[in-house]
């Protein structure tokens, strides 16, 4: 008998088992993270709307910044939270390396590069988020395995491709085929075959997981302050190699908040200053530390003043920086404004984005994608980089009604 | 209430059977419970502190968003990177037997939207037109999706006269609990 799909998928959702998968403390800390920025973002442009002179310090609520940070712990295991990171021991070099998120909007190496090496800069970020791309030695078992999946797929299209001309030129009607349509199922079969004689010698292959169970660690006077709470990258999405098949390239997400201990849920945005960052991975079945790489943390700005009067400034908040020019535009639905904010961080834009939507897909580049345009509460709001006439870094924001 | 008392409460509570939800939607427990946990994230980032009912309404609508949001941006990205998250198999333990684990199993077969128009009817009992304002898609397209996941269902689960274009509209609200 056929399951009944309406008592089939309330059973599933509302009998099912008692205990919650969740640990309330990290997502608290979580939550709590991103509820510091958006209220201070959002507090700023409404202060900034009446003219009121800009506050700082948005991300700590005015305390000594580095208070929040996780004080050092003697007793924490290495790598954790609080612990000292010369604990771990040093990786071998030109295992593992770090590439700074790319600026042009792509995430991947062109072309063959080499482990990117120790002590190179990973930029300065008024964000809070981190997107490096993780580069590794392939092992070999790792990379024959990825070789015959891509072998094996391959064939397995070409012998498709074969099937399907095959069984159209046996078909009721094949001589009624025009000459396109032949040359299309040529032209199928052809490229499937290319495609196998490309996975055999020079494609770059993927696969799935971190064979490395690498970790990503911030430290601030050599104390572990954030780490990415899972695997980074996460081990359930795939990684690609370099042309010639010796390092393999992951995308990887930090967010760029104080760790938990035992005593807080961390979750608060990293003050401004400067940081290492480390990889923490498994060699030869112990864990070893790769780095440090340095990272920038820039302080959020104020918020923008001398907005003018009917700005929907709890509508759509701004990202902070000094106003440089705001100009009535018009559209087909109504009147709007292009707005351009000097601000600095490699992520600005990038940044300026995530707080009109915070649910922006995950990438390691810092700029967006051209012509970028968000629905923001019945706003059509574009968000550019884009330089000043003097030459700063700013922020331009088309908004017009959506 | 605080917003850190009422997500406990809410988590306590509904946890399981909000990753349940997920888990119909993206077909492997551990995408299920990211999906919740973003959910959560983001509702309560925002938001007050409510009757517990009404979030959990919103943290699943959070999720269906999510859900369809992450599938657009998979879709968008895959032409430059190789990130698409390789379906795991469905857990048996999560699904148990019988009837859930089928369904549970042929849910997997259709593409996101065909899942979510599946679970917005049969789960949430929501009529076409509300599906449609829910996913901002026309009730028409809410009807060829529902065609399409008929298709692809009744040759593993058995005829789904439920999915029939001229029922979807009228099945009673709330029913077969």
């Amino acid at each position: 008998m056929s399951p009944d799909l309406t008592r089939a998928l309330h059973d599933a959702v509302d009998t099912g088992p008692d205990d919650s998968p969740f640990d309330v403390l990290t997502l608290t800390g979580r939550i709590r993270r991103r509820r510091t920025v958006r209220a201070g973002v959002r507090g700023g442009v409404a202060v900034g709307a009446v003219g009121a002179v800009a506050f700082g310090a948005v991300y700590v609520g005015g305390r000594d910044p580095l208070s929040v940070l996780p004080a050092a712990s003697a007793d924490a295991e290495p790598g954790t939270c609080g612990s000292d990171i010369g604990l771990l021991p040093t990786a071998a070099p030109g295992r593992v390396g770090l590439l700074p998120p790319s600026t042009d909007g792509a995430w991947y190496m062109d072309e063959d590069a080499p482990v990117p090496p120790q002590g190179t800069d990973l930029g300065a970020l008024v964000g809070r988020t981190m997107g490096p791309t993780l580069v590794r030695e392939l092992s070999p078992g790792a990379r024959d395995a990825a070789v015959a999946d891509l072998v094996r797929g391959a064939q397995e299209a070409l012998a498709e491709a074969e099937a399907r001309r095959a069984s159209r030129l046996a078909a009721p009607g094949a001589a009624s085929l025009t000459a396109g349509q032949l040359d299309a199922l040529d032209r199928g079969v052809d490229v499937a075959r290319r495609q196998l004689e490309s996975a055999q010698t020079s494609d770059p292959i993927s696969g799935v997981g971190d064979e490395l169970d690498s970790h990503i660690l911030i430290t601030r006077d050599g104390t572990v302050v954030a780490s990415d709470a899972d695997p980074s990258p996460d081990p359930r999405y795939s990684w690609i190699s370099s042309l010639d098949r010796s390092t393999a390239m992951s995308m990887t997400s930090t967010e760029l908040s104080t760790c938990a201990t035992d005593a807080d849920p961390g979750g608060v945005p990293l003050p401004a200053g400067e940081y290492s960052v480390y990889v923490s991975y498994t060699e030869d079945g112990e864990r070893a530390a790769a780095g440090p790489w340095s990272l920038t943390l820039l302080e959020m700005p104020p918020a923008p003043t001398g907005l003018p009067e009917g700005f929907p400034v709890d509508d759509i908040p701004l990202i902070g920086g000094r106003l440089v020019s705001v100009t009535p535009t018009g559209g087909s639905s109504g009147e709007g404004w292009v707005v351009q904010i000097a601000v600095d961080g490699d992520d600005a834009a990038m940044e300026a984005a995530r707080l009109l939507r915070d649910d922006l897909p995950t990438t390691s580049a810092l700029s967006l994608p051209r012509g970028i345009s968000l629905d923001v509460a019945g706003w059509e709001v574009g968000v550019a980089a884009s330089t000043s006439e003097d030459g700063e870094p700013t922020v331009v924001y088309s908004i017009l009604p959506g | 209430m605080s917003w850190e008392a009422d997500l406990d409460r809410l988590v306590t509570d509904r946890g399981p059977a909000l990753v349940a939800y997920a888990y119909l939607l993206v077909g492997d427990m551990a995408s299920a419970e990211d999906l919740v946990q973003d959910a959560l994230v983001r509702t309560y980032s925002r938001r007050r502190p409510e009757e517990i009912t009404w979030v959990e309404a919103y943290v699943r609508r959070t999720i269906l968003h999510t859900f369809l949001d992450g599938y657009r941006a998979k879709t968008r990205f895959a032409a430059v990177t190789p990130l698409v998250a390789t379906p795991e198999a469905v857990d048996d333990e999560a699904s148990v037997a019988g009837d859930r684990a089928d369904v549970a199993r042929a849910l997997t077969t259709l593409s996101p939207r065909e899942r979510a128009c599946v679970v917005l009817r049969f789960y949430d009992d929501l009529t076409l037109p509300e599906i449609g304002l829910r996913l901002d898609i026309s009730a028409g397209a809410v009807k060829r999706y529902l065609s399409d996941a008929r298709h692809k269902l009744e040759p593993l689960l058995g005829p789904q006269p439920g999915l029939a274009a001229e029922d979807v509209a009228t099945i009673t609200k709330g029913g077969a609990r």
